[in-house]
């Protein structure tokens, strides 16, 4: 591994001191570089923040802030993004021990689409 | 030079053997970071920090966001297995007014594995290893997720909407919330989806899955795995009437003031033309309050029944329940937990709660903690029911009497909902109150 790579994955991290190492028994997020090969740890519970949210958005046209649409308003809005599966082959792999493993040519991810609406503003 | 370098190579290499004697008896989550080159989440582009999120590089900032994401589900799911989640951020298809934002899922999904709950029944590969207690296929990832960089770095893309990395902030106007679409994606990794033919109705390879057989439309009061095809086709689009039968979910969601039936099943997304991809697999958009996996986006969502969900379909959850310890306080008869994290430019660790003349410092609304020393008072959180109108929430305070870095954690082990308030090293602390904290009852 070339050690100017490491380095740089390890500068890139920022200050490893203002995440503590992760204590024995915690909730572990750990990031690995495909790049560089190297991992490190961080305790998940200092890196959970408050909110959560959802995942298809409507932005409002006049204020282009994320609003929850009515049904109604969902026709009249700029953005809408929807959430679409593909489907592909789907196959069964069955192994010595019975245990079966169900396979997708295009596997089983679901693709979020955001489209701008170009409907007139009605009067 | 050769020293200068050697020695983070070193550093490196001692971390790695500490990190994989550390990872047992906890949820680990991995985010193997697929970008190779200055791209994706190694963008060194200088950005601004936003709120919640201090990465000074773009790339670090959208690390920062997977990371945070990653954090909320290895908090709340227990797998002795590590989950593994590769991700890149990539340029993907982008108009002015169309484009793809991402792609996330389970790579496989697995049946009667040892330890199977239930036989002839589909599994996503996170859970399927958990519940197996081994890694079925250790070479292969868990959940595979992909997002579009076009939002950041091609100006015409979707009109000038790019994404927004606050973490627990709400997106501003022409932004995209990054968080909430990680956190979003993850679930349905983790299995909120089902692998039913929703075209057809056909079970995959005719198999249940872990999802679907908890789905129940209430105009016949037959679950799908009871349906035929041509059911499950009608089933999929009959508005109002596809519940949610799981008994987690049922157990909570009285808190829910809509969007739940009198027997306590939670109404699923079905509208009356077929959505693949957001039919069945969400909650219903008029589940009140919004929650974390409904279609549409909220600014308010919560994860009241998403997290009880994943317990349905077969996760375990993390022990919920406020336990006092050292480091530790159970405020209102122990409904909010409160942990503080402190560091100094020497040192760090977990705040204690003070012990005066031999009892702890805190009664059913305050805490007093200590960071160095035992009688050297440094913060304190309290908080209040305000559960009264025109409130109806409740209330937390923070103040300090020191400059240390501090985050003071409350989680409410009812809801699941955590805050989380911090001081920086270096700034004396103030008051803080927080009159929106938590809701009510």
């Amino acid at each position: 591994m070339n050690p100017l790579i490491v380095l740089a994955f390890w500068i890139s991290f920022g200050t490893p001191g203002s995440h503590p190492a992760p204590a024995r028994n915690q909730n572990i997020v750990r990031v690995c570089s495909v790049a560089t090969g190297g991992c490190q740890d961080f305790a998940s519970r200092l890196l959970e923040p408050s909110a959560a949210g959802g995942q298809r958005v409507f932005i409002d046209p006049e204020t282009r802030t994320v609003v929850p649409p009515t049904h109604a308003q969902i026709e009249e809005l700029s953005v809408t993004i929807t959430e679409s599966t593909k489907r592909g082959e789907l196959s069964v792999e069955t192994q010595r021990d019975g245990t079966k493993r169900l396979k997708s040519t295009t596997g089983f991810n679901v693709d979020q689409t955001a489209v701008i609406n170009k409907q007139e503003k009605k009067p | 030079m050769k020293e200068a370098v050697a020695r983070p190579v070193a550093v490196c290499f001692a971390l790695l053997l500490l990190l994989a004697a550390l990872s047992a008896g906890a949820t680990t989550i991995t985010i193997m970071n697929a970008n190779v080159g200055l791209v994706g989440f190694n963008d060194p582009t200088p950005v601004a920090p936003v709120a919640g999120n201090a990465g000074i590089t773009l790339g670090q900032q959208r690390l920062n966001v997977f990371m945070a994401a990653a954090a909320y589900w290895s908090n709340r799911l227990v797998s002795s297995v590590p989950i593994t989640v590769t991700a890149q951020m990539i340029p993907l298809s982008c108009t002015s007014t169309s484009a793809l934002l991402g792609s996330a899922g389970p790579t496989d999904f697995w049946s009667d594995f040892p330890n199977a709950p239930r036989p002839a029944t589909w599994y996503p590969s996170a859970l399927a290893n958990t519940l197996a207690l081994s890694d079925l296929d250790t070479p292969t990832p868990e959940i595979a997720a992909q997002f579009n960089t076009s939002l950041d770095n091609v100006p015409t893309c979707l009109g000038g909407i790019h994404w927004n990395y606050s973490i627990g902030g709400v997106a501003p106007a022409h932004t995209l919330p990054f968080y909430q679409t990680v956190l979003h994606e993850l679930a349905h990794g983790l299995g909120f989806l089902t692998v039913v033919n929703l075209t057809t109705g056909a079970l995959a390879q005719g198999q249940d899955d872990d999802f679907e057989i908890f789905l129940e439309d209430h105009s016949t009061g037959k679950t799908w795995g009871q349906m035929t095809n041509s059911q499950r086709m009608t089933s999929a689009k009959d508005t109002g009437d596809l519940h949610w039968t799981g008994p987690h979910v049922v157990a909570a969601s009285s808190i829910l003031s809509a969007g739940r039936h009198p027997s306590g099943h939670v109404q699923m997304y079905a509208p009356s033309s077929l959505e693949i991809g957001s039919s069945v697999s969400h909650w219903d958009t008029v589940v009140t309050p919004d929650e974390l996996l409904e279609p549409f986006a909220t600014t308010d969502a919560q994860d009241l029944l998403t997290t009880h969900l994943l317990n349905d379909i077969g996760w375990s959850l993390q022990s919920t329940a406020c336990v006092e310890a050292a480091d530790t306080a159970c405020l209102q008869s122990g409904r909010f937990e409160v942990k503080v994290e402190w560091a100094s430019s020497a040192a760090n660790g977990s705040g204690q709660v003070m012990i005066f003349n031999g009892q702890r410092a805190e009664n059913n609304e305050s805490v007093f903690f200590q960071f160095f020393s035992p009688t050297n008072f440094e913060m304190g959180v309290k908080v209040l029911n305000a559960c009264v109108a025109p409130f109806n929430k409740f209330w937390v305070y923070t103040s300090g009497l020191t400059d240390q870095d501090w985050t003071v954690h409350v989680r409410d082990t009812t809801t699941g909902a955590t805050q989380v308030y911090s001081n920086a090293l270096g700034h004396l602390s103030s008051t803080f109150a927080d009159t929106s904290a938590f809701s009510c009852p």
